[in-house]
């Protein structure tokens, strides 16, 4: 009898011995917040623009680390001569999540949505139409599987443009299943499906076995809000998230020296600058500017404030992006720029001029306050004497959009890969208008104009790059800004997670993860 | 009767065999084995588990708690580096270091003492813009000494050209003296610019690893490389130990990247030992970290546990052996009265009772066997009747069987008998055909004769009235018996070439100036006497001389024709003579030879064994079967030489008749049969072959079945091969058959011995 029941507690036990299979445990990613909505139309943010990158695709897609568009759900495209129509020619056998078809019909709806006021679907919370994609007239659908685009006149970046969430393409039965509450039910065709979204908790997705790019390695993903950036490292160090973003640049040292954490940094689409407003003397020399330069230890300011988490600038375009050009960088030379001073007969203003900066770190400034304290003794030492404006984010861009500053500290980060986001939206005339103006520096230069609409309008990549160079070379010979640095993304990783790709637009892309 | 007590006398104790391996144990042995496997299986059992789950579970625990204690004593380290970073960064952002750095040495080294006072032991060191190292200074260690020598930085080292680019930064080095961890950062004045750099460095040694234990309750050792080269340990003197070496496996793998446990011993305790690499800002691998779980409790876990068991065990043992004793005995009781009453009854006393003394499987043994011998007491009178009246009927049975077997043997004999009457029936149905013809043929003849002797004799006159000479006679009548033998020969020629022939003959003797005479050379070539014709020739112009001399052409040519008529005129009767006289022999010889066969063949009065020459009743049977088989059935023998055999001539001969008649049968008129004999071992084969259309295979296992027939009523019985496979047992014999569409072959095998058993009987009939 006693003998039964030993060997009976024995095989119970055998029994319900847990190995919880390891590939089915999700993949954790850590942020600092959680979604806000997962409608790709309405998205600002950028963790919830993560999350949906993985579950739409566009027309078009950055591959990988680099910003060069290739094809997404369109294979193949032709541009017409006149540059105002393109035709894009889709990839057949695609299904959305739900099953139904990815076809010219999915694509005209994923856009006509946004631009149509009278579609059955539109919502005016779909901001970025407007701001980017106020150029598309009209889509057209040739065949099942051929949509043509006509905007209003040649325009290159649209191309990059097209490889933006906002444009992702969504299944029409979702929307129309789910209308308003498509954002907390989203329905793409990306390499992950949609599972569940607890509030304020996680998103989880889980893989897409036919995606047409090749299913991802993992089968679960789950997006974790962590507030705490000490927590979230914490959580990633003990093994509770796999993946932890926006850490503080102070864990760099813990994470680097962490044999079981992998570090992450990828220069990202950004810059930090100092701008220097060109319509309020003495800074309407250019002399004075180049001195201004001159005068900034730009090296330090990188390396301490920045601790180690960015490249010096010399230009608006990070080095990441094609388009880029090594302009030469003002050295840091006081004498220089004082004997700059000298030849401008700068004289102390009697107000004095005002250096605006924001209170909070930015991802492209994580110490505004302490840089304008430097720059500020930095132009001390050359004789020109400052004083700082320190305010909240939101009054610091009202303030700089009207053109207050005489010298203000901002930054800009990339919406697409395109040196065009860069250069025309900082320094084309274009954007020069007081209130809404995004070119603080209220540059006004009639041939960098020219060369930018040029660039715009031209489809040959090797033209355009040469149009950059030339803009790049005039921005750099007027320097209406200082440019500061380029901030890197900085992500930590488990070792045992491979795959993972940090692009520069700092979207984490999960479809080649796997764990060791 | 009554049950008397049962006495354990040698011959009433009937034991048991011994029946496998266990087969001598007895009862009680059995259950004392019963009993105590059933006290030790579970302890051994329980004892296995407790080890495998509650023990190992226990070891399990301990390994847990070191990798997961580890992981906090990496995070303490880290820890410790970055406390050691922002020290240093708060160093370098002093206020007025910058002027220390270009004021006078005492304040600066008194800054830096204060500096250094604030590290747990360690080294801090300034560098002035061109990388040169101006001032350090070390905190006391323990024992008060100062801490430096091992730990400094070389001028222009990679620590101090990194601050002096503004980079601040730390890592852990290796150094001669072990591992450290090392902090440097640019020193900046408000404006960021640079006037110096700061390094700091804070070993890894017995003083970081006591500050670890201190936070984590276990012991600390670090490696560089494999090798430790600090602990918190103590051997038991108080010692301060190195600590342990670590598997070279373990230090591999972990040097590699991994996180591993394993078990070491250290100052004579017992520890379960997380690792983890250290690793610097370029991914080198430079030592480990390693804490030590105290084992000691599982150890001591471990031994009660096997103490328990022991005394468990033998406990177990004393307990079992008691039980079956008392037990044995309660149930072997009742069993042993049971096993004497079986005997009882064994013995003959049907009266025996037994008594159920328990009301268990045993008490119903004995009730069933009460039972039991009761009934065999009941049936075995009523055993007896039966007996009695079953052998009547036996014997009654049996009678009935002598006579039925009597009847079939008769039955059997008429049979055969009949069969064999039918068989002659067949027989003389054939030899009276076969006779028919040649008496036929003798009476044409003989019809025929008369005629031709008168036309003899009148011919024969006509040549005596012939002018002949004597020589000349004489040599007529030898030219006769010379042709005579060829005279006898029928010639069947057609008419055309008898004429054809007739005309050739005449055109020679025309040279001989015969003329006309086409017609008596067509009765020459008719009758096969072609030779003679010259010699006739002559002859008759010897007539022609004595007749006609001088006579004229004419007159000579038909005197010539004349006498050549005579003589072939006589030469013709004669040569039918002949042939007749021959067609009577022929015809008497076939008659006689029939007769002979028969006579051979029908041995009516020969009912015992003979030993006789096979091959000669297979030839009579061919003659009395002659007329079957003469159209277009041909028979090919193939005989061997075999011995004579002892056999029932005319039984086996009808075996013969049978088969042969069967093979023509079967051959529709067509055919070929093949009769084969040889010698087989002892056995004389002879087999019967036919190439007709074989025996179908439905029929084939029913061919010796007595009145088995395919053929249509009136055709026969069918009782030939029954018949026939008789009389082959009769000889000891086998006869097989094998047929096949284009071949049938019956095989008789006859032992040369002869029969089995001469018999003498079964002949009435």
């Amino acid at each position: 009898m006693n003998g039964f029941l030993s060997l009976a507690l024995v095989a119970c036990l055998c029994a319900c011995s847990p190995a919880a299979p390891h590939r089915k445990a999700p993949v954790l990613v850590g942020r600092a917040t959680d979604v806000i909505d997962l409608d790709p139309a309405r998205i600002t943010d950028a963790e919830s623009a993560e999350v949906a990158e993985q579950i739409f695709d566009h027309l078009v897609c950055y591959r990988n680390n680099s910003t060069d568009v290739a094809p997404g759900l369109a294979v193949r495209w032709e541009v017409s001569q006149d540059g105002r129509a393109w035709t894009f020619h889709l990839r057949p056998r695609v299904r959305f999540h739900d099953g139904t078809a990815v076809d010219a019909d999915a694509v005209i709806f994923s856009f006509e949505r946004q631009r149509d006021p009278h579609h059955p679907y539109y919502s005016s919370t779909f901001t970025y139409w407007q701001s980017v994609f106020r150029n598309i007239q009209s889509i057209d659908k040739l065949d099942s599987l051929t949509v043509r685009i006509s905007i209003e006149r040649s325009y290159a970046p649209f191309l990059a443009n097209l490889a933006m969430f906002p444009v992702s393409i969504v299944s029409p039965t979702a929307v129309k299943k789910w209308g308003s509450e498509f954002g907390h039910h989203p329905v793409g065709s990306g390499p992950f499906r949609f599972v569940e979204w607890v509030p304020g908790d996680r998103v989880t997705l889980s893989r897409n076995s036919d995606y047409w790019d090749g299913a991802p390695e993992i089968e679960n993903l789950a997006f974790v809000a962590i507030r705490d950036p000490r927590q979230r490292l914490v959580a990633l160090e003990g093994g509770a998230i796999d993946v932890a973003e926006n850490l503080s640049p102070q864990d760099l040292q813990f994470i680097a020296l962490h044999p079981e954490l992998d570090l992450y940094r990828v220069a990202g689409n950004n810059v930090g600058y100092l701008a220097i407003n060109v319509q309020h003397p003495p800074f309407d020399s250019v002399l004075v500017r180049r001195a201004v330069n001159y005068a900034i230890n730009k090296t330090a300011i990188v390396k301490l404030i920045y601790q180690g988490l960015a490249e010096p600038a010399s230009t608006a375009v990070p080095p990441s992006l094609w388009g880029h050009v090594d302009e030469p960088v003002y050295a840091y030379d006081k004498q220089i720029a004082k004997r700059l001073l000298a030849e401008a007969h700068y004289v102390q203003p009697a107000v004095r001029p005002r250096l605006y900066a924001m209170d909070t770190a930015r991802l492209y400034l994580p110490a505004p306050e302490t840089v304008a304290r430097i720059i500020q003794r930095n132009l001390h030492d050359v004789g020109i004497d400052v004083d700082v404006v320190t305010q909240s984010f939101n009054a610091h861009m009202r303030a700089v959009q009207n053109g207050e500053h005489d010298l203000c500290l901002l930054g800009w980060s990339a919406d697409n890969s395109d040196p065009d986001n860069f250069l025309y939206v900082l320094f084309d005339q274009d954007n020069a208008q007081l209130g809404t103006a995004r070119n603080v520096s209220f540059y006004r230069n009639p041939e960098l104009h020219g060369v930018l609409v040029w660039a715009q309008e031209s489809s040959d990549r090797k033209e355009r790059e040469r149009y950059y160079q030339r803009a790049q070379d005039i921005i750099a010979r007027d320097a209406p800004w200082v440019p500061l640095a380029h901030a890197q993304v900085m992500v930590a990783a488990r070792t045992s997670l491979q795959g993972l790709v940090v692009h520069p637009s700092t979207t984490l892309y999960f479809d080649r993860v796997k764990r060791r | 009767m009554k049950l008397k007590s049962p006495r354990r006398r040698a011959s009433d104790f009937v034991r048991a065999q011994p029946i496998g391996l266990l087969g001598r144990l007895r009862l009680r042995h059995k259950i004392g084995l019963m009993l105590l496997l059933g006290a030790l299986l579970p302890l051994l059992l329980s004892t296995w588990l407790s080890r495998r789950l509650i023990l190992s579970g226990l070891g399990t625990a301990a390994r847990t708690q070191a990798e997961r204690t580890v992981h906090v004593a990496l995070n303490l380290a880290l820890t410790e580096v970055e406390d050691v970073f922002r020290e240093t960064v708060r160093i370098s952002e002093s206020e007025g270091l910058d002027k220390h750095l270009r004021g006078d040495r005492q304040t600066l080294d008194a800054f830096l003492q204060r500096a250094a006072a604030q590290l747990p032991t360690g080294l801090v060191e300034l560098a002035d813009r061109s990388g040169r190292v101006i001032a350090q200074a070390g905190s006391a260690d323990a024992s008060g000494r100062g801490v430096g020598r091992g730990l400094s930085t070389p001028n222009g080292s990679d620590p101090i050209r990194r601050a002096l680019a503004y980079e601040r930064r730390v890592t852990f080095v290796n150094l001669p003296a072990g591992l450290a961890i090392r902090a440097s950062a640019p020193v900046v004045d408000d404006a960021y610019d640079l006037d110096g750099a700061v390094v700091v460095t804070l070993p890894l040694d017995a003083v970081f690893a006591n500050r670890l234990k201190a936070q984590l309750a276990v012991d600390v050792v670090v490696f560089q490389g494999g090798s430790p080269i600090a602990s918190s340990l103590v051997d038991s003197g108080g010692r301060a130990l190195r600590g342990f070496e670590a598997p070279n496996e373990v230090v591999d793998a972990v040097l590699r990247g991994a996180t591993r446990i394993s078990e070491a011993e250290a100052g004579g305790r017992l520890f379960s030992v997380g690792y983890v690499p250290l690793k610097d800002l370029d991914g080198h691998r430079l030592g480990m970290l390693a804490v030590a779980v105290d084992e000691d409790w599982l150890v001591s876990a471990r031994s009660q546990a096997w103490r328990l068991l022991q005394l468990g065990a033998l406990s177990a043992v004393v307990i079992a052996l008691t039980l079956s004793l008392l037990l044995s005995r309660r149930l072997t009781r009742p069993l042993k009265h049971l096993h004497a009453g079986a005997l009882a009854v064994a013995h003959g006393d049907l009266d025996h009772q037994i008594v159920q003394e328990t009301g268990d499987e045993i008490g119903d043994l004995a009730v069933a066997f009460a039972q039991m011998t009761r009934a065999v007491r009941d049936s075995s009178a009523d055993f007896e009747r039966k007996v009695k009246q079953r052998t009547v009927e036996i014997v009654a049975t049996n009678r009935e069987l002598e006579r039925a077997l009597t009847e079939l043997r008769a039955a059997q004999a008429q049979l055969i008998h009949s069969e064999r009457m039918a068989g002659l029936g067949t027989l003389v149905a054939g030899v009276a055909h076969e006779v028919n013809s040649p008496a036929a043929a003798i009476q044409g003849v003989v019809d025929n004769l008369g005629e031709n002797v008168k036309r003899l004799a009148r011919r024969a006159r006509e040549l005596g009235e012939m002018p002949l000479s004597p020589e000349d006679r004489t040599r007529f009548f030898a030219l006769v018996e010379q042709l005579a033998p060829r005279l006898s020969l029928f010639h069947l020629e057609t008419p055309t070439l008898v004429r054809k022939r007739g005309r050739e003959l005449a055109t020679r003797l025309k040279r001989f100036g015969v003329l006309e005479v086409e017609d008596i050379c067509r009765t020459l070539v008719e009758i096969g006497a072609e030779e003679g014709a010259y010699q006739l020739a002559q002859l008759a112009e010897q007539v022609v001389v004595r007749q006609s001399a001088g006579a004229n052409a004419a007159a000579a040519q038909a005197s010539r024709i004349a006498a050549l008529a005579v003589l072939v005129g006589y030469l013709e009767q004669y040569a039918y003579l002949v042939r007749n006289t021959h067609a009577i022999r022929t015809a008497i010889r076939r008659i006689t030879r029939i007769v002979g066969a028969l006579k051979s063949y029908s041995h009516l009065d020969q009912a015992k064994v003979t030993v006789a020459d096979i091959h000669e009743g297979i030839e009579n049977t061919l003659v009395i079967l002659h007329s079957e088989l003469k159209h277009g059935i041909s028979v090919i023998r193939k005989y061997a030489e075999i011995p004579a055999l002892p056999v029932f001539v005319d039984e086996l001969n009808q075996v013969w008749t049978n088969l042969i008649h069967n093979a023509v049968q079967a051959l529709g008129g067509r055919g070929e049969i093949v009769i084969e004999t040889r010698m087989n071992g002892q056995n004389v084969e002879v087999a019967v072959e036919d190439n007709g259309p074989g025996i179908p295979p439905e029929v084939r296992g029913r061919i010796f079945e007595p009145f088995f027939t395919t053929k249509s009523k009136g055709e026969g019985t069918g009782l030939g091969l029954g018949i026939v496979q008789q009389i082959v047992d009769k000889h000891g014999g086998v006869i097989e058959v094998d047929s096949q569409p284009g071949r049938t072959r019956f095989v008789v095998r006859l032992p040369s011995s002869g029969p089995p058993t001469v018999e003498r009987t079964g002949e009435s009939g």
